[in-house]
């Protein structure tokens, strides 16, 4: 085979083009930190890097969306437990009303369930961010208005999305807590009225009759207490679910997108010790010519 | 015989050894000149005289001065040439493309996201204004990219065009100089002289870059002239050149009157740009697809909603939320009033955020049966592309191997080897100086015959 210096010479260039393009590609993943950087890199490792990084974000918005929804049923819980409470003293305050014929502590205990009837209306109108926590979905100024204790949101559900598929509901409404939804003066509110007009002039039996309804007022709180329990178990499994799945997704997108350090120093330095060697061999091979040695 | 005529017999040997050291000094002159073939000179005896002993030689002549060159390693070499050109330049192209996508981190994957998220945003606080601008505004953000990509898709376009008209006049240029050639060539052969060595080289140098630029191929006629050919079109035959005109649909016009395909590079850009079923073409397609995919699901799915005032959003003519009037350099948002977001379900209060939820869930659940998944499609779109890359640079290398193969076979056999040079300058030096020596032994016997005969007793 016949050789010249040109062929030489475009031969050693060629490799050497190859050579610092190779350097050139490991430093740029190194200084990057990424292995793919576009989609022609490696298709179906930026088809993974993009699916991963949606998910990420989604899920990082699922959060959100879940501790939003707990921050609603924690204030609903202890607003409920507290209306229990105030049911209870009503209770004791009904028992003692019936056996007592006093005016004057009739009147007082009268007093007493009307001002926690107001307690429990402003637990009722309840806000959080400027909206009532209690009313649906209806953007009113009260969810029951006072005075007129009367019911003004809707029946209507509030969800959260804690997963791609996954909606829990994060709302208790006060209609439903105060039995608004039956037949007309059947609400709490209506009953308590009715309540503290018989201790004032109602005989002790009659008194009596009325701690029914009270127990039915405090069993519908319970229900409601009962969903917000649920409902929260459901957002902090939901929660537990995404912080796992957010640790194995962006576990797997580093392992998908991210360079190994170690591995790409070792590669960069095994690139330039092979393009160091390729620039000697060029200058060895292109220094001695027959023209040295004639005289 | 006579001593004068062997005087001029050591007279051909010193012509003959000058002219090889011309030669020889040719080549090294022009060891780095591109597409310079190397030459040598071939030597002949002359004829011999009928001497008194029979024939006897008269010394040596230059037959010629010719080029070391093999057609066939030509045509191997053209035939890459056009096939590498043509491939190198719709990897770049299509690398440009890519990189006009700006994924994974500037592009419209990443807004989309922001998209989808801002409406999970809303669907927790409905009646906040703020939160309600920002899904405005981002909806904005993702439309201004949409319109960024295609109209620098459009620029690209344009870039591409200029690039294969300057292409094509340089071509052309190329085409008349060739047919140039070979007229200079014909008429000095036609002086009888030999061949014009350079000439030759330098017309040979410019089917080198007409195959590596057009994919033209070169035949060589009886006569030493070469006739240039593109897919069965003659672009140069004898002293006639047929100039190539770009015509606004990108394809290339022969005088002939029918439109040729080109090859090379300028069949690469060609390949780029054509409508329809181009490369430039498709990608715009396939992202005109994607946005009307958004556009049509997001706007479905805002209809079914009813805004703050509990109002089910106007249809069409009346804006809709996104809004796309041609292809994807059209993609706005047609709603300005952050209070027609249609957050809420009908029937629900101002409270309600589940059709915010409806349109975040968009992102894997689409508006209706049959429809396909946006984040996908967007994937799709960006993953096609990659994989066309990514192939038009595995062709280009493998054909960038062969093309090396081919030219380094051809510079092997053609190239100046300054070793081979050195040794023929020693070789015609010694040459030279021996046919010298001849001549002053020669000289010296002169000398004796003309003043040393006959001067016996003088």
């Amino acid at each position: 085979m016949r050789v010249t210096q040109e062929g030489m010479v475009q031969n050693t260039l060629l490799r050497l083009q190859e050579r610092i393009g190779r350097l050139d590609e490991a430093g740029r993943r190194l200084s990057s930190g990424k292995i793919v950087q576009v989609a022609s890199d490696d298709v179906s490792g930026m088809n993974r890097v993009l699916s991963l990084r949606a998910r990420i974000r989604s899920r990082e918005q699922e959060e959100r969306n879940a501790a939003d929804g707990l921050t609603l049923l924690n204030i609903a819980d202890s607003k409920l437990q507290t209306v229990n409470t105030r049911l209870l003293r009503v209770r004791e305050l009904t028992v003692r009303a019936a056996n007592t014929t006093d005016p004057a502590a009739r009147e007082s205990l009268a007093k007493e369930i009307e001002a926690i009837r107001d307690d429990i209306a402003s637990v009722a109108n309840t806000s959080i961010d400027g909206r009532m926590l209690f009313a649906g979905t209806a953007n009113v100024p009260q969810a029951v208005t006072v005075p007129g204790f009367a019911y003004a949101g809707d029946y209507n559900a509030i969800q959260r999305r804690v997963s791609d598929e996954d909606l829990v509901t994060v709302n208790v409404n006060a209609g439903e807590l105060f039995g608004f939804d039956l037949p007309a003066g059947q609400d709490l509110f209506s009953q308590l009225d009715g309540l503290a007009a018989d201790i004032r002039t109602s005989n002790g039996t009659t008194v009596s009759a009325r701690l029914d309804e009270l127990d039915a007022g405090v069993a519908r709180i319970n229900r409601g207490l009962a969903a917000v329990g649920a409902a929260t178990n459901r957002i902090d499994a939901a929660m537990v679910r995404n912080s796992d799945e957010q640790l194995a997704l962006k576990g797997e997108l580093a392992k998908v997108e991210d360079v190994d350090l170690a591995e790409a120093i070792m590669d960069l330095q095994t690139q330039e010790v092979a393009y160091q060697a390729t620039l000697a061999a060029l200058s060895r091979v292109l220094q001695p010519s027959l023209v040295d040695f004639l005289r | 015989m006579s001593n004068f005529v062997t005087l001029s017999t050591a007279l051909t040997a010193l012509r003959a050894a000058q002219t090889g050291i011309d030669v020889t000094s040719h080549n090294i002159a022009n060891a780095n000149t591109a597409g310079f073939t190397r030459q040598r000179v071939s030597l002949t005896t002359n004829t011999p005289y009928d001497s008194a002993v029979g024939p006897m030689g008269t010394g040596v002549g230059v037959e010629e001065i010719a080029r070391i060159r093999d057609t066939f390693l030509d045509m191997r070499l053209h035939a890459s040439n056009s096939a590498l050109g043509s491939m190198e330049v719709k990897a770049d192209l299509l690398a440009r493309t890519e990189a006009l996508l700006g994924e994974p981190d500037f592009g419209i994957t990443k807004e989309l996201g922001e998209v989808w998220a801002t409406f999970d945003e809303l669907s927790l606080r409905p009646t906040d204004k703020s939160v309600r601008l920002t899904v405005l505004s981002a909806l904005d953000t993702l439309a201004s990219r949409t319109r960024t990509i295609a109209t620098s898709l459009d620029a690209l376009g344009d870039d591409v065009r200029l690039q294969l008209n300057d292409s094509v006049n340089k071509a052309n240029d190329q085409i008349q100089q060739l047919a140039d050639l070979n007229k200079m060539i014909a008429s000095l052969q036609g002086n009888g002289g030999g061949a014009p060595n350079d000439l030759l080289d330098r017309r040979d140098l410019l089917v080198d870059q007409l195959s590596r630029s057009l994919g033209a191929s070169a035949s060589y006629a009886e006569d030493g002239s070469t006739r240039l050919n593109l897919n069965g079109f003659e672009l140069v035959s004898g002293q006639r050149a047929n100039l190539l005109v770009l015509q606004p649909d990108n394809s290339l016009l022969h005088p002939s009157g029918s439109t040729v395909p080109g090859g090379g590079r300028i069949g690469g850009l060609q390949a780029f740009l054509v409508t329809p079923g181009g490369l430039l073409e498709g990608v715009k397609q396939q992202l005109n697809d994607f946005v009307t995919e958004l556009v049509t699901q997001v706007n479905m799915q805002h209809a079914a909603g009813v805004d703050l005032n509990g109002a089910a959003p106007a249809a069409p003519p009346a804006p809709q939320l996104l809004e796309l009037t041609g292809g994807a350099d059209t993609l706005a948002v047609g709603i300005t009033d952050p209070d027609l977001l249609a957050a809420a379900s009908p029937g629900m209060g101002q409270l309600d955020g589940s059709n915010a939820m409806a349109l975040a869930q968009l992102r894997t659940k689409p508006a209706a049966v049959g429809l396909p998944v946006i984040d996908e499609a967007a994937r799709g779109l960006i993953t096609d592309l990659g994989a066309q890359v990514a192939s038009a640079r595995r062709q280009a290398a493998a054909e960038g191997g062969l093309n090396s193969a081919a030219a380094s076979a051809r510079r092997d056999h053609n190239a100046v080897s300054l070793d081979e040079e050195m040794v023929g300058l020693v070789t015609y030096q010694r040459s030279y100086e021996a046919a010298a020596r001849v001549a002053t032994t020669i000289d010296e016997m002169l000398q004796t015959v003309v003043s040393r005969l006959g001067v016996v007793g003088r």
